[in-house]
């Protein structure tokens, strides 16, 4: 009996310090989650994630679409309160979810910037760089000064410095340039072809893609006195790498493969439009026709209304019904007995998200042409991207025509002053529901469309439409030092640096 | 399981039988001789037999014996004494108390090592079984409350057997963002807190409290927030008992938030500003009750409205909660011999949640034992408990308390009413919380078994071996469902808001949850005495291993309604899996020295090895050392005091290092891309979580002293403690917040130090003696004071935010509530805007204070008199503050008491100034608010601003009161004999509370949750109930 369990004791001591041996210890590997994948899979990611942080996300409508009266929102219990007072905060999602996505998309751009500088991968490079670009313009665009030197270099910048918001936009032109140029030589694989949801690994269409993102980027900067010679010398590069820009049916889209499954649908039709199962979205419900939105359209027998907005009770009915921008709405004028939005851009689940239409590149090549920054005839090119945008609604290029001669809000004018208010305005007409940040920027930098209303709500103490975004909140608690030293910031007054009108 | 209840029965009838046919009564009474009281509970036994029996609580006693026989009589704190019967039919026994009692007492400490109080150098409180269950808790954790000096238990959430949702936390908070929770271990065996709920009350001998990181550096890294040790019962030695009981609980509803009655539904207001009635609204600024009969919601489809008085229906909204029922059945066998002993007990709980609809039970076997075999013992115990959960995941409370005052919401109870219904059912935005209960559901089973075997081997009398194999795992199956419902095509027509969606489809989620902790304990005890020296050296090693999984899927929109599987869906599914495995091993030495029985000196040391670092950190070692002194036993002076029956003074330094984080903490990962894959199509992003592979285990250095000091025969003893805690290379579990603009938001990294420190005072007494009536009153009160800052963080940065409003903020007690609140002058009155009125909204948040009480007090306390006992225990906390984030809805919704105070109607905003020119600030006497009505209650200037509902936490409590009856030992012997004892019990917990009067909304113990974040609360907590009922014990 002794011996068994002295024998016992010894096998438990032992199978306790076997236990000590080399390895047992070493099951610290995730399981859950990779910490390293293919930079394709990143490639693919990222691309995403720009659409749905930006043209395709909420954010880029749930105040813009307002302020540029495409929709607007009863309000009721106290909702919006903020977009329809302009009044909002630091802490106003607004301000914080745009710096957010973005910071957070750009960590994966500098990530596989980093990465194929280091492997060669110029394809990847160049697309980077793009991107970086795309996402910086729109930092700049919302905030002024951002970090953008000392950005997304994780534990070397733990507190990134803000660089002036006029030279993160000259280097952001000479990154596309760089990029344009990756593109005339890279190589794209197979593997890259499917990787790329945007133009699957079509060189040409990212080229043309850089150099149009790069002639919005000149031209925000349009007003600003003696920047005529900087804006032509630039452009003169881009004609020089040979690409060319986004012309009619060049459009950059984003599509994944979109699934009718909650969190897989094309993700402005995910919240504007209707979940999985077919119903509609509370967004959708709470998005109605705005009056002066609606009237442009109406009132000029424009076949692009029913493309636009639904009829009342969501394309139920015969009427198209409309509220005034900031009104208090009864709770019995919802979408049953107001137009919301319409088909002809809430096209399906799966439809692909526009990221830089034709139409847009369209009415950016005849404001330049305009302004005798391009060569091409200003009219011809207005022209197409009035039908470029009839087009994208599955309106033929006929009715366009027609609308484009019968329309007094569409004839281009004799008046040379008239003329950028035209496009300005049909730009305005055209963007709306495919990227309404744009048209608020343009309101920003020409005060253009003129007439735009502000909002009646009681609670709007500036009549004004803000100008700009606040820093975020988090950036006072986690990078206080550099944020104060932008000063004090307000929405109504403090310009972004191309905002001299 | 019934038959083996049954033949339990059956053979100890038989043997009671056997018993009696040889034997004659025998009564008495013991006393003690030094105040002549009749002492209760003095084990009263026949010499070499079985036989045996206990004093009641008059000191009386029955047992029937031979004349030949000898009984024996013994009870802790007294010198045992024999007494032969003979002819004798009445015995009456004085016991002397034993001035050495205290050392016969034995404190369970680390890994169960039994060490007399005299040894301990650190402190430790024990609360025993009796103690405990004196008010029928049904999880040990509401049991402990109060109790103890220094512990402190915040019970979040009143869900239906809502045992996890407790915080357990000794001595506060040490570290920022880690685990402050206690280490609980079960019969030597750490187990994860959560089994806290596990463990039947019943089962439970004692519960020692160890409260310092000091002593238990032989737990390891778990043990430096304190420990507790819980030891369930073991058999009885001397033959077998049976004993049965019964506790039936009550819960109701309590502490309702203060609601206004006045005004009824309605969210539109006339052109002076009053508010109009809405019939089918769920916010409350409407027009002013009047007593009319006015329509309650849209017309109905027979063209008729609902009728309904327009007035306050006083009640309706307590009455929608019903009457909680827990109804407890235990059985518990206890008998063995020399050889060894065996306890079982069975229990069944059933529950009705007060929630409507909501049902729980529990089963739980319980199997200890030990066994002797020559030098060898083996020790066992094991406890499976099984429960099932049915209730709703819908989170009523938000529905019901925003309810308009006139709405006879349990009218609707039946929602195939005419008025109950969905489709006609009054509320256009919401559906009835009747409609809520039933639609949504949840089932779940959870398995719990836990069990340990321990070897002992002596193989000489001074050397003890001991192999432990302990396990606990948890196993949860669980179902969600949400069921279909189609509105009428009338009401979908209607314009009806909640009808909108005129077909929702049922959704179905499985989940399931594995833990499980496997821990090897090998020990080497050697004990011996060289003259006045004797020394205990013990030497081990531990292997722990901790496994979790958990799986979550979903199908959506499932295509045959209501048939809820997976299999039935359309689309995908939706699911996720996590896992989580990690490795320790530690080999520790343990010395303890004790000169003359008066001085003792423990010296431990332990190093682990932690899979959850990089090799090159991953070991770790940290020793302990304690000293205490007893001066009573020293100084032949105080030897012979009468009044100073007993003075320790001890103290201790101890170092431990925690591993905080979960294991895969080292390396930053990628995630799937929002929305990836799309079908074939995979996408990554980089997660924004930057992980640091270096971590290092936090440290704590934990210093205290004590002095325990013993009165007048230790009828009254005072312990008291004070210690300081240092907490340094905090590891950051959720990160230090980054400026996005790094790349990532959050890192996880060692910064920072906190200290903490206190004071805790346990004072217990038997204050009334000489009654010979049998009169007793026993009083014990503990006190402590904890305060805590944070003296360092990361880098120029002065605060973390840890989640629900609390941050840690440099210079000030950790975790401090943070809130939005309006712009006041210098001398903090609140600036409102010269043309409106309005308070103007501060950008910056302020700093409110604490959220863990600096001060608890527990008082428990209990009078015996005849076979009656009253017991009670009242707690108080304060120096914390809490943020009932709540009433923002209330204030939303019309219903806040606070809503009606200015009559709905434009107010000079109280105590309020207008900023003329800067710096400049005026009294505001006449510039009123430019809205009265839902437009300044609801629209963002009043509920938006948190500080409006920041308010002092401290409370009063009576947690609580018992009143038992012991019926006497004579009536059963001559009434029913085969009753050994009988008790019945009446208990109320959480009777009364008092709180200051600015608090009109609820108990400041209802929480969010249990982590570091404290004193903030929503919708989503099940409000605080009353609980009271009655228990029976019938021992056989």
């Amino acid at each position: 009996m002794k011996k068994k369990l002295i024998y016992i004791f010894t096998v438990a001591a032992v199978l306790l310090l076997g236990a000590c041996k080399k390895g047992f210890l070493d099951i610290n590997d995730n399981p859950n989650k990779p910490t390293n994948v293919n930079p394709a899979l990143i490639l693919t990611g990222a691309l995403n994630n720009t659409a749905a942080y930006t043209t395709g996300g909420s954010v880029f409508y749930s105040f813009a679409a307002l302020w540029m009266n495409y929709w607007m929102t009863p309000g009721g219990v106290s909702g919006w309160y903020e977009e329809r007072s302009y009044n909002f905060t630091t802490n106003w999602g607004g301000s914080t979810t745009l710096w957010a996505n973005l910071y957070d998309n750009l960590n994966d751009w500098t990530y596989l910037e980093t990465q194929s500088k280091t492997t060669g991968k110029n394809f990847y490079l160049g697309i980077a760089k793009t991107m970086k670009a795309w996402d910086y313009q729109y930092l700049v665009d919302f905030y002024g000064n951002v970090p953008y030197t000392q950005a997304s270099k994780n534990t070397s910048f733990l507190n990134p410095k803000y660089d002036k918001a006029q030279a993160i936009y000259e280097d952001l032109a000479k990154q596309l340039d760089t990029a344009a140029n990756l593109f005339k030589t890279a190589t794209v694989s197979p593997a890259d072809v499917t990787a790329d949801i945007y133009a699957k690994g079509n060189l040409q269409k990212w080229g043309k893609f850089a150099n149009t993102l790069k002639l919005r980027i000149l031209l925000r900067q349009s007003e600003m006195p003696g920047r005529e010679q900087y804006i032509k010398d630039e452009i003169a590069k881009i004609t020089a790498n040979g690409f060319g820009f986004i012309g009619a049916g060049d459009g950059m889209f984003n599509n994944p493969g979109y699934l009718n499954t909650s969190g897989k649908q094309n993700p402005f039709w995910a919240v504007y439009g209707y979940a999985a199962n077919g119903e509609k979205t509370s967004s959708h419900t709470y998005m109605l026709a705005s009056t002066y939105g609606m009237d442009f359209l109406k009132n000029n027998n424009d076949p692009r209304l029913a493309k636009f907005y639904s009829t009342v009770n969501d394309g139920a009915g015969s009427t198209y019904v409309s509220l005034v921008w900031g009104q208090d709405v009864n709770f019995d004028q919802t979408l049953t007995t107001v137009s919301g939005i319409g088909k002809g851009v809430l096209k399906a689940f799966n439809q692909s998200q526009p990221i830089f239409t034709d139409f847009e590149s369209l009415f950016l090549q005849a404001e330049a042409a305009y302004r005798g920054y391009l060569s091409g005839n200003a009219e011809t090119i207005y022209k197409d991207a009035v039908s470029a945008n009839f087009i994208y609604l599955g309106l033929s290029k006929e009715e366009a025509t027609t609308y484009l001669t019968d329309q007094d809000v569409a004839k281009w004018p004799a008046k040379d002053s008239d003329k950028l208010a035209l496009i300005i305005k049909q730009k305005w007409a055209a963007m709306n529901g495919t990227n309404d940040i744009e048209p608020w920027t343009d309101y920003r930098r020409l005060e253009l469309p003129a007439d735009m209303p502000i909002s009646i709500a009681s609670t709007v103490t500036t009549k004004k439409i803000p100008v700009r975004m606040l820093y975020p909140q988090r950036e006072y608690n986690t990078n206080s030092a550099n944020v104060i030293a932008e000063g004090t910031i307000n929405q109504f007054t403090s310009r972004i640096f191309w905002d001299v009108k | 399981m019934k038959k083996l209840v049954l033949c339990l029965f059956i053979f100890l009838f038989c043997g009671i039988i056997q018993a009696d046919a040889q034997s004659k009564n025998i009564t008495g009474k013991v006393v003690a001789s030094s105040d002549g009281l009749p002492l209760p509970g003095v084990s009263v036994r026949v010499k070499d037999t079985k036989k045996a029996t206990s004093t009641g609580s008059d000191g009386k006693f029955t047992i029937s014996v031979n004349p030949n026989e000898v009984l024996q009589f013994s009870y802790i704190g007294f010198i045992a004494k024999e007494i032969a019967v003979g002819t004798q039919s009445n015995i009456n026994v004085n016991l002397e108390s034993d001035s050495k009692s205290l050392s016969e007492v034995t404190i369970s400490t680390a890994l169960g090592i039994k060490r007399k109080p005299k040894e301990i150098g650190y402190a430790t409180q024990q609360v025993t079984g009796k103690a405990l269950t004196s008010s029928r808790p049904t999880n040990l954790a509401t049991g402990l409350s109060g109790k103890v000096a220094g512990l402190q238990i915040n019970q979040a959430n009143n869900q239906i057997d809502a045992g996890d949702q407790v915080r357990v936390v000794l001595r506060g908070n040490r570290s920022f963002t880690g685990n402050n929770q206690a280490l609980l271990v079960l019969d030597g065996i750490i187990v994860p807190l959560s089994q806290l709920n596990s463990i039947n009350p019943n089962d439970i001998e004692n519960v020692n409290i160890l409260k310092g990181a000091n002593a238990a550096a032989l737990y390891g890294s778990d043990a430096s927030n304190g420990v507790m040790i819980v030891s369930t019962k073991r058999g009885s030695s001397d033959g077998g008992s049976i004993t049965y009981t019964n506790s039936t609980l009550l819960n109701r509803l309590s502490y309702f938030p203060k609601l206004q009655t006045e005004f009824g539904g309605g969210t539109t207001q006339d052109d002076f500003g009053f508010g109009l009635y809405t019939p089918f609204e769920n916010q409350t600024f409407g027009e002013r009750f009047d007593g009319s009969i006015r329509p309650l919601g849209r017309i109905l489809q027979d063209g008729t409205y609902q009728m309904v008085p327009y007035s306050y229906k006083e009640g309706e909204k307590e009455n929608f909660f019903e009457t909680g029922i827990d109804e407890q059945n235990d059985v518990a066998y206890s008998g063995g011999n020399e050889n060894g002993t065996t306890y079982i007990n069975l229990q069944r709980v059933n529950s009705k949640g007060y929630v409507p609809g909501d049902k729980s039970n529990r089963t739980a076997i319980r199997v200890n034992g030990t066994r002797k075999l020559n030098k060898f013992l083996a020790d066992y115990s094991f406890d499976y408990t099984q429960r099932n959960y049915d209730k709703s995941t819908n989170q009523v409370y938000n529905n019901v308390i925003n309810t308009p005052g006139n709405v006879p919401l349990t009218e609707y109870s039946d929602i195939t009413s005419k008025y109950g219904n969905p489709n006609d059912y009054y509320n256009d935005y919401y559906q009835s919380p009747y409609v809520g209960l039933q639609q949504y559901r949840n089932n779940e089973r959870r398995d719990d078994l836990l069990g340990n075997v321990s070897f002992t081997y002596k193989p000489v009398d001074w050397l003890s071996l001991m192999a432990r194999g302990g396990l606990s795992t948890k196993n949860t199956q669980g179902k969600n469902r949400n069921y279909a419902y189609t509105y009428s095509d009338f009401a979908h027509n209607s314009g009806k808001g909640s009808a909108a969606t005129q077909y929702t489809r049922s959704s179905v989620t499985d989940y399931s949850e594995f833990e499980s902790r496997y821990t090897g304990d090998f020990l080497a005890t050697a004990t011996k005495t060289f003259n006045r020296f004797k020394f205990t050296v013990i030497g081990g090693a531990q292997v722990i291993q901790k496994n979790y999984k958990y799986m979550t899927q979903t199908g959506n929109d499932l295509v045959v309604d209501n048939l809820f599987n997976l299999d039935n869906r359309t689309g995908e599914i939706v699911g996720s899996e996590n896992e989580r495995n990690s490795r320790q091993l530690g080999v520790f030495g343990d010395i303890t020295a004790t000169y003359n029985d008066f001085f003792t000196i423990h010296i431990s040391g332990r190093n682990d090895w932690d899979s959850r670092l990089l090799v090159t950190n991953r070991s770790f070692f940290y020793p302990a050392i304690d000293a205490a002194v007893t001066l009573t036993d020293a100084i032949p002076a105080l030897k012979e005091s009468k009044i100073i029956s007993n003075l320790k003074l001890r103290g201790g330094i101890s170092k431990v290092y925690a591993v905080q984080v979960d294991p895969y903490s080292l390396v930053s990962t990628l995630s799937p891309a929002g929305g990836f894959p799309y079908g074939g199509t995979a996408g990554y992003s980089i997660d924004n979580k930057l992980l640091d592979p270096n971590l290092k285990p936090e440290q704590t250095i934990s210093k205290e002293i004590g002095i325990d000091i013993g009165f007048l025969n230790n009828r009254i003893t005072l312990e008291t403690s004070a210690y300081l805690q240092n907490t340094k290379d905090q590891e950051i579990i959720n990160g230090i917040d980054l400026s996005g603009t790094t790349g990532y938001t959050s890192a996880t990294i060692n910064t920072g130090e906190g200290e903490n420190k206190g004071i805790e005072f346990s004072l217990n007494a038997a204050p009334v003696v000489g009654f010979s009536n049998g009169f007793r009153w026993n009083v014990g009160i503990n006190y402590s004071y904890n305060t805590n800052k944070v003296l360092s963080l990361y880098q120029g940065q002065n605060q973390l935010g840890i989640g629900d409003n609390n941050y840690i903020v440099v210079g000030q007690s950790f975790p401090s509530l943070q809130v939005s609140t309006y712009q006041t002058d210098p001398q903090g009155r609140v600036i409102v805007d010269a043309n409106t009125g309005l308070p103007l909204s501060n950008p910056i948040n302020k700093d409110f204070g604490q959220t863990n009480p600096s001060h608890v007090l527990g008082i428990n306390t209990s009078f015996t008199f005849k076979n009656f006992t009253l017991s009670g225990v009242a707690e108080y906390r304060s120096g914390n503050v809490f943020y009932n984030s709540f009433a923002s809805t209330l204030d939303f919704a019309g219903v806040s008491y606070t809503s009606a105070q200015a009559g709905r109607e434009r107010f000079v905003y109280p105590n309020s100034v207008i900023q003329t020119s800067p710096g400049v600030f005026v009294p505001n006497t006449n510039t009123t608010t430019i809205n009265g009505n839902g437009s300044f209650w609801a629209d963002g200037i009043r509920n938006n601003t948190a500080s409006n509902y920041v308010m002092s936490a401290a409370f009063w409590k009576i947690r609580e009161l018992s009143l038992a009856y012991q019926v006497p030992t004579q009536w059963l012997q001559s009434k029913a004999k085969f009753i050994k004892n009988a008790s019945i019990a009446l208990i109320g917990r959480n009777l009364f509370m008092f709180r200051p009067s600015d608090n009109i909304y609820t108990d400041p113990e209802i929480n969010v949750g249990t982590g570091n974040a404290q004193g903030v609360n929503n919708l989503n907590q099940t409000p605080p109930t009353r609980i009271y009922g009655f228990t029976a014990t019938i021992g056989f």
